[in-house]
């Protein structure tokens, strides 16, 4: 499971928050499963001071509403639609093809 | 409300500039105090991203006041990239509320003495800590912008690149242009990857430039007549659309509302190109055309300069060049420009009213600004 939040607005995040950045109230602590779909992904070319590229990363639409940037350091190319398993290591979530 | 006009402008050529950011300013205030013909201000508003770190200089409206020869009550302002577009609804407001009668408004940025990752890095800052921690900076949270986009609305390869092809061909008409030069489909969509899909002439150049506004509570030809600021979610993975901006959405229905006028009204504008990609969203955004028919529209020829809706006659970001702090600013500038018939070979036919969107950051800190020729 990945620790996130949601709110009575509906709006749901990873990793959790105390604030709602959509309407401003109180969020309060959720799990969602640890899987989703790519909604969307890139490999950047031209990385910034302190990485070395290219780096692949994309978003997840998680199972139950939140989404995520994630890093993925498999060796095949993903597609949007795929579905991923999304681990947490140290502070960053990284993401493998499900199957 | 007091009505707020613009009584004259003035910019430097964009570029790689060997000039100092405050000289850069000073070229550009010049050239506005001659167009407007009115020397004595009781405000400087200064626009620039960040000084700070691109050139060491620190106190920067201080710095810039003092090029300029004045002891006037002077004020920085930013907004991420649409800090030239931030700082003139700021100076708007003071003229508004009546405290002032004459502003002076200016904008710049100093990029290009640094390496371009050096540059990047520092743009990415912008971006949310969420994201940066992959790597990730602002052409790499676009090109997922743009993967999703093409995805939803079958965007092609091609129509992306005529953004840059139309935007070139603009900027080759434009003596202030950081590029002057047209550019064919082929090298567009051959040119060095980026960030996948976005290749390197999809992208806004860095460059260095200032531009700079007088606005007045006196009646002139120019007036102001809508300005809409909305902001959205730092992070992208926080917002419910990847496909649309909703600060542009929200600024726009504003400024709209404020003008009391509508898209179809709209004779010419200059929108936020610093991705092929997001012309082609703002135009959308913005209401120019339904969702998902912005590439559709380009590929048409509406947005030409000779089309039904010219979009981005100076060439945009994309040709214009995009020295961070003063693209909102130097859009403002080409709107005034094209109401007056002053835009020499790019002139847009007979324009009366005309827009300029700018967005900071990826897309959270927006404006749209509307002027009407009177």
């Amino acid at each position: 499971m990945i620790k996130g939040s949601e709110c009575l607005c509906g709006k749901k995040v990873v990793p959790k928050r105390d604030i709602c950045p959509k309407c401003g109230k109180h969020m309060s602590e959720a799990e969602f499963q640890d899987f989703g779909r790519v909604l969307t992904l890139t490999i950047l070319h031209v990385p910034p001071e302190g990485y070395e590229g290219p780096i692949m990363f994309c978003m997840v639409a998680i199972e139950g509403g939140a989404k995520l940037v994630c890093g993925y350091e498999g060796d095949r190319d993903l597609d949007i639609g795929e579905h991923v398993r999304i681990k947490k290591i140290d502070n960053k979530y990284i993401c493998e093809p499900l199957v | 409300m007091d009505k707020v006009f613009v009584a004259g402008c003035g910019m430097t050529r964009f570029g790689k500039r060997d000039e100092s950011l405050s000289d850069l300013v000073f070229e550009a205030a010049k050239m506005a105090r001659e167009d407007s013909k009115i020397e004595e201000f009781d405000a400087v508003y200064v626009g620039s991203m960040n000084p700070d770190e691109f050139t060491g200089d620190g106190n920067i409206s201080t710095v810039i006041t003092d090029r300029l020869g004045m002891t006037k009550p002077s004020l920085r302002i930013e907004t991420a990239s649409s800090t030239g577009a931030g700082v003139f609804h700021a100076a708007f407001l003071s003229v508004a509320s009546g405290h002032y009668d004459n502003v002076l408004v200016v904008a710049g940025e100093k990029m290009t003495h640094l390496p371009t990752q050096k540059s990047t890095t520092m743009m990415a800052k912008v971006i949310s800590p969420l994201e940066r921690i992959y790597g990730a900076t602002m052409p790499a949270l676009a090109a997922l912008v743009t993967r999703r986009y093409m995805h939803e609305y079958g965007l092609d390869r091609e129509t992306l690149g005529l953004v840059a092809v139309k935007n070139h061909y603009n900027g080759s008409l434009n003596k202030y242009a950081h590029f002057q030069k047209e550019v064919t489909l082929e090298k567009v969509i051959e040119s060095k990857m980026v960030s996948d899909p976005l290749r390197l002439y999809d992208c806004a150049p860095i460059s260095d430039g200032a531009c700079a506004c007088i606005l007045t509570s006196k009646e002139k030809e120019i007036r102001i007549s809508g300005l809409g600021h909305a902001t959205d979610t730092l992070s992208l993975a926080h917002r419910d659309s990847l496909t649309g901006f909703s600060a542009t959405q929200n600024a726009a229905k504003k400024a709209y509302d404020m003008a009391k006028t509508a898209p179809k009204e709209v004779d010419v504008a200059e929108v936020h190109d610093a991705f092929t990609s997001f012309e082609i969203i703002d135009t959308e955004d913005l209401g120019f055309f339904k969702k998902g028919g912005g590439g559709q529209a380009l590929k048409d020829g509406i947005t030409k300069l000779e089309g039904d809706l010219p979009i981005n006659p100076s060439g945009g970001l994309k040709a214009r060049g995009h020295p961070v702090g003063a693209s909102g600013l130097a859009q403002i500038i080409e709107i005034y420009w094209q109401l007056k018939g002053e835009a020499q070979k790019r002139q847009v036919d007979s324009a009366k009213i005309g827009l300029a969107q700018s967005i900071g950051g990826l897309a959270n800190n927006n404006l749209v600004t509307i002027l009407e020729a009177c």
